[in-house]
């Protein structure tokens, strides 16, 4: 029984891949209007569902047996973020409907959804799999009843945010290559949607998180706010997003220079994230654990 | 338009005046003018400055600017960019976390650096500590302002004995006190201050002096504390005051620099602005207004609390009783003290590990490294693994083999010992770990490191005993109560050797050797008086003979006697006669011992334990006789010549002892007085159900359990080996804290761990750091706050968030009912 259950992120490592191959798949069906695209569709959901219930499977196994959360060795943590990334995908999946659209432009939503679950959840799987998954004691400092909703509030927060920031070089990407050969790219503006939806959803997340760890950090050290570096780095990241947020409002910002603000703030998250152990004041800060 | 055109111009014209400034300031300094006018200058510039910019954006700046979007972003870009940097630049981290304070109490507690930098943890109370602080980094850190040192009165007093008046200062003070009618202790005193002070300033103004290229008459007039204003490079070539505003920038610092919260208050005008005139103020719309709300009463709270709140350490020192209470609280970032209304007291303090149970599966013909195995060898443990121990969960081996069931598990318990905890990797025989110490503060083992501490078994005639120099120490454990009767009444050793006396005629007489006892012997004639002293190490004598070389030599015991009020010190090698003193014409001595069956053992210590017996240690020697007495874990024993320790790292009586567990609940944890220097006071319990190929079994397991084998091979050796070990990794730290108020009394106790404080009268006491003094005592780091305006930043997050989620969640749902209300009401109106 233990050994099928830590085989279970290998199988949502396998679901994944194959969801993104039948999401391009779908967008194919659709683009050459093939009869099959419609029945085609539950395939996509059926495989949707049981990738993430297996995926939450594995997480409340390892929450039933870890005294905690499971969300604090760096296996836990990577696999957390691909599955809020891949919750998050199947939102903004849901939301925008691109089976809707019609033609090449069907493809091409389907493509960058294919993208999403195969770059964003299927490589954060890999990067779980390459840590040791052998379950971990807490440190004393983080013996805390906010544990669990600061950190899973982060998860959500970073793993959206970051697929807005995919998105947002996406679009850079497809926009500056259009620009450039002088065509004009009608799509450009639902991708741009696409990625505030995103945001939105994750913004108010990564708020909560910080609010939370300053209350963590008030009942634990006795002070909410010490421009630790991680802190300090939580907050320039959610301080990028703030700045995209309200850019959106000024004429000329919406389109392209909004969109690398995101990518900045992707940047600026995934130093918070993953890079923060390497700045110089680091050393002194009380989120470094190992 | 003009004005733009006129902008680099106008810049160029300021830039110059301030290039000129600059020159001038540097040239009056050399000049021997101090260049206060520079910083004159570069002020009233830089108000020239602001005019100019102010009139170029005019009065509508507040309304036409702050308020727009684009303020904001570039606010908070500059908001980002700083905290980039400040996360970037960072004086050197060793420095900026050491403090040293001393405090009201008079005694000195060091900084979060403690355990890095131990020189730099003062203790007034000696002045060899005191020399530290004139060392390297220190003084580098004392330069940066990052240290401050404030020696006691104690100290000084301490000091002073060290200080010798000159003739003249003496008469002086004999006059001073003469005339002012003071007493001569105090003028003394008074004195030696005062010379020490003057002294200080003149090395200062020498410094000063020889960096600036200046006089030194000059600096010790115009320098009135000159080791401040010492900056290096900078006064080298002029630059104080440059140097001085450089830091005033707080580049290394900047979130403690003023023009960060200056940021940081723009950034509140900036929402306060642009939320009134922008925020659509409907009630869909009014997560934005609650938003920003929060972010102003944030900032706000900070402001007031940057105002109010106190913040600072103590450390406190368990086993150190002067050092478990305190009634002041070091503040890191002013570092002063401030003193609190009331007394806090360390109760008690431990720390708290996590265990793992650790599973060997044995091969008995390989070693782990899969090479045959030889007679020698002992790693035969195959795999290793650990598990973290977990209630209700079982762990498998080999494949779903062997499965462990952890039945029940407690994280806390004591476990009643009455001597010592020999631990898991305690081996299966009757045995015990001994260490050997030249003194009790110091862990320096005579085997090196306390690693090595051999272990001593009962029934292995080679390994059942160990020699040093001249002392035995060996484990016996008796089998019987008659054995053990015997164990501790061995008689003495038998021979002490002889004092060879030879004349010049070759006579020779041998006296035997009875210590501390006077005899009168006829030798060429003469009526002799000897007393035979003690037997010790010539070097025990030579103080400044450096302790290791003097154990590490091969030194040969001394015979000391008195000869007619004369003491000699005789060698024991047989070719080395001693001259005699001149009552004895021309006669020589010599130490004859040379025991062939002893090897030299003058004492031996003997550990004897038997199974219903309390263990004992009895010390047996030539001049001492037989002596036992009750085990303890630290007992003192003589180390040829040198007292030293012996200690007791280990001891396992019989293959069949057990101890008994016991379940601490917080109340018995707050009674229990634990080791200070030691964290084994709580440990682990678990109940475990092993089932596999062979008949399954149940077992209890505490971290001083020897390792609980399963299975058996073809030849009836175990096959898997269970421990339960202790890890490197806290669970917790324990400090129990109490608030004594100033009558005395006891108003709160609480166990502080990290997630739950001390609270009381609005402070709260955090645990904070935890590690060991140099002696090996606990020192516990316990930050405190006061902060009676936190409620107010609880409420601004609360706002933050309310409102966030009120944007993107709830006003995105209301618009889509909305829509769809609107929509069907449209298609009804169609229809």
């Amino acid at each position: 029984m233990i050994r099928i259950l830590e085989q279970l992120p290998n199988t949502y490592f396998v679901l994944y891949i194959l969801l993104a191959l039948t999401l391009v798949t779908h967008g194919v069906l659709v683009w050459k209007n093939v009869s099959i695209a419609k029945p085609f569709r539950f395939l996509v959901w059926g495989l949707f569902c049981t990738a993430i219930g297996v995926h939450l499977l594995h997480f409340f196994w390892r929450w039933s047996i870890n005294e905690h959360a499971p969300i604090q060795s760096k296996h836990e943590v990577f696999a957390a973020t691909a599955l809020t990334t891949t919750i998050f995908s199947g939102l903004l999946y849901v939301g925008q409907k691109p089976w809707k659209m019609r033609g090449a432009s069907a493809l091409a939503g389907s493509v960058v959804f294919g993208l999403l679950i195969g770059v964003g959840s299927v490589a954060w799987t890999v990067a779980a799999l390459h840590q040791d998954p052998k379950i971990q004691n807490l440190v004393p400092a983080l013996q805390s009843y906010w544990f669990a909703p600061h950190v899973s509030s982060y998860m959500l927060g970073y793993g959206s945010l970051l697929i807005a920031s995919f998105l947002a070089l996406f679009y850079v990407i497809v926009e500056s290559v259009c620009r450039f050969r002088g065509i004009r790219w009608t799509a450009g503006p639902i991708v741009e949607r696409w990625t505030y939806r995103v945001t939105s959803m994750g913004f108010p997340f990564m708020t909560a998180a910080l609010c939370m760890g300053a209350l963590w950090a008030d009942d634990s050290w006795g002070e909410y706010w010490f421009w630790d570096a991680k802190e300090t780095w939580a907050l320039i990241s959610w301080a990028f997003f703030v700045v995209y947020l309200h850019l959106r409002y000024v004429p000329g910002w919406a389109g392209l220079k909004g969109q690398l603000v995101v990518i900045s703030g992707g940047v600026m998250i995934w130093i918070t994230y993953l890079w923060i152990h390497v700045l110089p004041a680091s050393q002194a800060s009380n989120h470094v654990y190992n | 338009m003009a004005a733009r055109n006129r902008t680099p111009l106008g810049f160029g014209i300021i830039l110059a005046f301030h290039l000129c400034v600059l020159a001038a300031g540097v040239l009056l300094q050399n000049l021997y003018i101090h260049a206060s006018p520079f910083v004159f200058g570069v002020a009233a510039n830089a108000a020239v400055t602001a005019a100019i910019v102010g009139a170029f954006f005019g009065r509508a700046f507040l309304w036409d600017v702050l308020r727009g979007f684009k303020s904001a972003a570039v606010l908070l870009t500059l908001l980002a960019a700083s905290c980039i940097m400040g996360t970037l630049f960072i004086q050197d981290l060793d420095l900026r976390r050491v403090n040293v304070f001393e405090s009201p109490e008079g005694f000195a507690k060091g900084g979060e650096g403690e355990g890095r930098y131990p020189e730099f943890v003062l203790n007034p109370t000696s002045t060899a500590n005191f020399g530290n602080t004139q060392s390297g980094r220190f003084a580098i850190a004392q330069s940066f302002g990052i240290i401050k040192v404030f020696p006691s009165d104690e100290l000084k007093a301490k000091l002073e004995e060290k200080v010798v008046l000159r003739g003249d200062q003496e008469a002086r003070v004999e006059r001073v006190a003469e005339v002012f009618g003071r007493s001569a202790a105090e003028a003394r005193r008074e004195a030696i201050l005062n010379s020490k002070r003057r002294e200080i300033e003149r090395d200062a103004a020498d410094r000063y002096a020889k960096r600036n290229f200046v006089s030194r008459n000059w600096a010790k007039k115009h320098i009135p504390n000159a080791e401040e204003h010492d900056v290096g490079w900078f006064g080298r070539f002029g630059l104080y005051d440059v140097w001085k505003w450089t830091r005033s920038l707080h580049v290394f610092d900047i979130f403690e620099a003023w023009w960060f919260y200056f940021l940081l208050g723009m950034i509140g005008i900036n929402v306060i602005v642009g939320t009134i005139a922008r925020a659509p103020w409907n009630l869909r719309d009014f997560g934005i207004v609650v938003t920003h709300a929060g972010i102003i009463t944030i900032l706000t709270g900070a402001f007031i609390d940057h105002c109010v709140a106190k913040e600072g350490y103590i450390h406190f020192t368990y086993g150190k009783p002067e050092l478990q209470i305190a009634s002041a609280i070091g503040d890191q970032k002013t570092k002063t003290y401030a003193h609190l209304p009331f007394q806090v007291r360390l109760d008690r303090y431990a720390t708290e590990y996590y265990h793992e149970l650790l599973v060997e599966v044995v091969d008995w013909d390989r070693n782990g490294d899969g090479k045959p195995r030889q007679e020698s060898d002992e790693n035969v443990f195959v795999v290793e693994r650990t598990f973290p121990i977990r209630k209700d969960i079982a762990l498998e081996l080999l494949d779903g083999k062997i499965k462990i069931k952890v039945g029940a598990y407690e994280p806390r318990v004591f476990i009643s010992s009455d001597i010592v905890d020999a631990g898991a990797n305690a081996p299966l025989l009757p045995a015990a770990k001994l260490g050997l110490y030249i003194s009790r503060e110091s862990d320096q083992n005579l085997f090196l490191t306390r690693s090595t501490e051999p272990w001593l078994f009962a029934f292995d005639p080679k390994r059942s005993a160990l020699e040093f120099r001249d002392s035995r120490f060996e484990y016996r454990y008796a089998r019987s109560e008659e054995e053990y009767r015997r164990l501790l009444t061995t008689p003495p050793l038998p021979d002490n050797g002889a004092l060879v006396l030879r004349g010049t005629d070759g006579e020779e007489q041998r006296i035997p050797v009875t210590l501390g006892e006077s005899q009168t012997i006829r030798f060429g004639g003469r009526r002799v008086r000897v007393t035979f002293q003690s037997i010790r190490s010539a070097f025990a004598e030579e103080e400044n003979v450096n302790l290791d070389s003097r154990l590490q030599r091969r030194e040969e015991p001394w015979l000391y006697v008195e000869v007619d009020g004369t003491v000699l010190g005789v060698p024991r090698d047989d070719s080395d006669f001693v001259s005699a003193p001149p009552a004895l014409k021309g006669a020589t001595f010599r130490f004859d011992w040379n025991n062939p069956k002893d090897n030299g053992v003058r004492r031996i210590y003997r550990v004897v334990a038997a199974a219903n017996q309390p263990p004992m240690l009895v010390q047996i020697g030539q001049d001492a006789g037989v002596r036992a007495e009750p085990l303890r874990r630290r007992m003192r024993v003589a180390l040829h010549g040198l007292p030293g320790y012996l200690e007791l790292a280990g001891l396992v009586r019989s293959a069949t002892e057990k101890r008994v567990p016991k379940v601490v609940t917080d109340e018995e944890f707050l009674r229990e007085g634990g080791d200070p220097k030691r964290d084994e006071a709580l440990a682990a319990w678990v109940d475990l159900e092993i089932t596999g190929p062979w008949p399954s079994i149940r077992r209890e397991l505490t971290p001083f359990d020897r390792r609980l084998p399963y299975g058996e091979d073809k030849q009836g050796r175990p096959f898997v080996f269970l421990r339960l070990v202790k890890t490197r990794q806290t669970r917790d730290w324990f400090s129990v804290l109490s608030a004594i108020d100033k009558d005395g009394k006891v108003q709160k106790t609480h166990t502080v761990q990290v997630n739950s404080p001390l609270r009381y009268k609005g402070y709260r006491f955090f645990q904070a750091t935890a590690g060991r003094d140099r002696d090996g005592f606990g020192v516990t780091g316990i930050s405190v706050t006061y902060n009676p305006g936190v409620w107010y930043m609880y409420f601004g997050f609360l706002l933050l968030t309310t409102g966030t989620c009120w944007i993107f969640f709830f006003k995105p749902a209301l618009d889509k009912r909305r829509r769809r209300r609107r929509n069907e009401a449209r298609r009804e109106a169609a229809a």
